[in-house]
């Protein structure tokens, strides 16, 4: 896929997952992973520069908790502006879905 | 046994190019790879195997270390640093040419060496020691604002020399109201309310002290420093949501503004001195007054050319001196006399002056030029020089000077504005937004004044014309805006540590 898309991909997944509940990375990654039935597989560590980019942008804040086991956890919550880009986003997307079914369709009835 | 963990990050950590940065960075990725040994763990895979596999998951080090680093980098802003470095120099110039004018013997142009150095050190690590001292910084700047209050109290005569920093205390106010507004974030409304009432009390009890005029300038440079950051806040969602959204907080903030409006004009004196700003020709008493000089500079304004400097006769230039322009037809006591007594005979008359202006209570200026000497500098009250230099460049020059100076003032506050509004931290901006817009309001009631519409005390523009001590304080907050730029991308923000998971 386009990288550009890839990378649209991801953001607007992550910020989809953020905007039911702040999540730590690795719960971000495990809850890809299991609503999207595991197609959804990245490498892990390309999730930080999206992460951090998006808090960048304003569309994230992060704050700490401290877990069971001591180990302190980084949290990411979607902001009102993090709603609008991930609106932004998704109609974004619809238009490339609309467009590869626009011409995936075309060939395959083409092809009839 | 081989340390997978550790070459992964020390592999991803080398790609980041601020070295403070890499140990936030790679604490992050660290846990998830703990997470992930975790799960492995728990599914039978040996300590070796869950980090071998944890690390393999996590993709190309180099990759991962590349992007980060293409979103954490320390930026620059060449265009407005060469902006300050222009007006520095410029404002350096003045004060130096200024130095050696026959009126004015300061050594003022010399805090400009300091001023550097402040500006250096701000921008080198400004935002970074905000960032490190976030906690008790609020705490620490008001004790020192309080402390400053009672010490250099109207009352304490003995320090009254340290009054000329309260000006400067009440400007520096304003940026740890913010940092106090941004602490308190998540309180929402009460935040703001919280930081209205601090900013009352800054303006409303110094109010019953005598003398007070001289820092009513900085309290409506506060209002506007802690208003405008506020609302700057609210549209950038800092605040936590309320019921009402952005334009509760929008509510808030303008009725909070409307209420230190009100402590701005809630005595006589106050009131006095808000009409003197807008209808200076009503309250000019004698040539001593402010409202003269604003008189006098827009009259000297008007008939000044566009290119070339104002050209006057002898005799309008001691009309001018003298007041005899405005006061001839109003009151001639006011008219100042001469006190050039180089005979027994000119002496006795000034004497017989003397008694006679001091018998009917009022205070004309003693002139000592006559028309074969008479300088437009003798003209200018003294300290014209520094508080009239958009003014007095265009009575030299002509209007066309003072247009490209104003211009390339408009033209820095522009980039600066520009950069402010480039930040992405959530707390750089707060802060930048709020000391961009104190610098703004100074630079704003400054060439006000400048035409004749001088608001209480006098401020200064920031770099142009500048005093001793304000040099220092513009160039910490500018610093700070530069610093908050710089390291936008990789500083963190002071993280909140919420309850801990149960």
């Amino acid at each position: 896929m386009d990288k550009r898309y890839m990378a649209l991909g991801t953001s607007m997944l992550v910020l989809r997952l953020l905007e039911q509940q702040s999540m730590y990375g690795y719960q971000i990654i495990r809850e890809l992973e299991q609503q999207s039935q595991m197609v959804f597989r990245l490498k892990e560590g390309t999730l930080y520069p999206v992460l951090h980019g998006l808090e960048q942008q304003g569309a994230v804040v992060s704050f700490q908790k401290t877990a069971d086991n001591g180990r302190t956890r980084k949290y990411y919550e979607i902001t009102s502006q993090g709603k609008g880009l991930l609106h932004e986003k998704a109609e974004e997307w619809k238009i490339y879905e609309t467009a590869v079914n626009q011409v995936m369709g075309g060939v395959l009835f083409g092809g009839l | 046994m081989a340390d997978y963990k550790k070459d992964f990050l020390d592999m991803v950590e080398e790609q980041i190019a601020y070295k403070p940065l890499r140990g936030v960075l790679g604490r992050e990725l660290e846990e998830h790879i703990l997470d992930r040994m975790e799960e492995y763990e728990a599914g039978g895979a040996s300590r070796e195997e869950a980090e071998k596999q944890a690390v393999k998951d996590m993709g190309d080090p180099m990759v991962v270390g590349t992007e980060l680093n293409a979103v954490h980098r320390l930026q620059k802003a060449p265009a407005l640093m060469v902006m300050t470095f222009l007006l520095l120099f410029g404002g350096f110039a003045g004060s130096a040419y200024m130095r050696w004018s026959p009126e004015q013997f300061s050594n003022g142009f010399l805090y400009y060496i300091p001023g550097l150095l402040v500006l250096a050190f701000m921008t080198w690590k400004g935002y970074t020691l905000v960032v490190r001292c976030f906690k008790w910084l609020p705490w620490l700047a008001g004790g020192l604002f309080l402390a400053g209050e009672l010490l250099c109290g109207q009352k304490a005569v003995f320090l009254w020399q340290l009054n000329y920093l309260r000006y400067f205390g009440v400007l520096l106010f304003a940026p740890f109201l913010i940092l106090l507004a941004y602490r308190l974030r998540r309180q929402g409304s009460k935040a703001i309310l919280l930081i209205f009432a601090l900013c009352g009390v800054c303006i409303f009890v110094p109010g019953f002290g005598g003398g007070y005029s001289r820092d009513l300038s900085a309290c409506v440079v506060l209002t506007a420093g802690v208003a405008g950051a506020l609302l700057m806040m609210a549209r950038r969602d800092i605040f936590a949501e309320n019921i009402l959204g952005r334009r509760g907080y929008y509510g808030i903030i303008f009725g909070g503004l409307a209420v230190m409006g009100c402590l701005l004009t809630f005595t006589d004196s106050r009131q006095q001195i808000f009409r003197q700003f807008v209808n200076p020709d009503d309250h000019i008493q004698s040539t001593w007054d402010d409202t003269y000089n604003s008189a006098l500079i827009r009259r000297l304004l008007s008939r000044t050319p566009l290119v070339g400097g104002i050209d006057l006769t002898p005799r309008e230039l001691m009309d001018y001196g003298t007041g005899a322009w405005y006061f001839e037809k109003r009151d001639p006591r006011q008219i100042g006399f001469n006190a050039v007594c180089d005979t027994e005979k000119k002496q006795q008359e000034f004497d017989a002056a003397v008694a006679r202006a001091r018998e009917e209570g009022v205070l004309p200026r003693y002139i000592h030029f006559d028309e074969s000497n008479v300088t437009l500098w003798d003209i200018l009250p003294q300290h014209y020089h520094n508080n009239y230099r958009i003014a007095l460049l265009i009575l030299l020059f002509g209007w066309l000077a003072g247009a490209m100076a104003l211009a390339a003032v408009v033209g820095f506050y522009l980039l600066l504005f520009a950069c402010i509004r480039k930040i992405r931290g959530r707390l750089a901006f707060s802060l930048s937004c709020c000391c961009g817009i104190c610098l703004a309001m100074e630079g704003i009631l400054y060439i006000l004044g400048n035409f004749g519409y001088q608001y209480a005390s006098f401020t200064n523009l920031p770099m142009i014309a500048e005093g001793r001590m304000s040099i220092v304080v513009h160039m910490a907050m500018l610093g700070l805006i530069f610093s908050a730029y710089r390291y936008d991308r990789v500083v963190e923000e002071p993280a909140v540590n919420r309850a801990t998971l149960g």
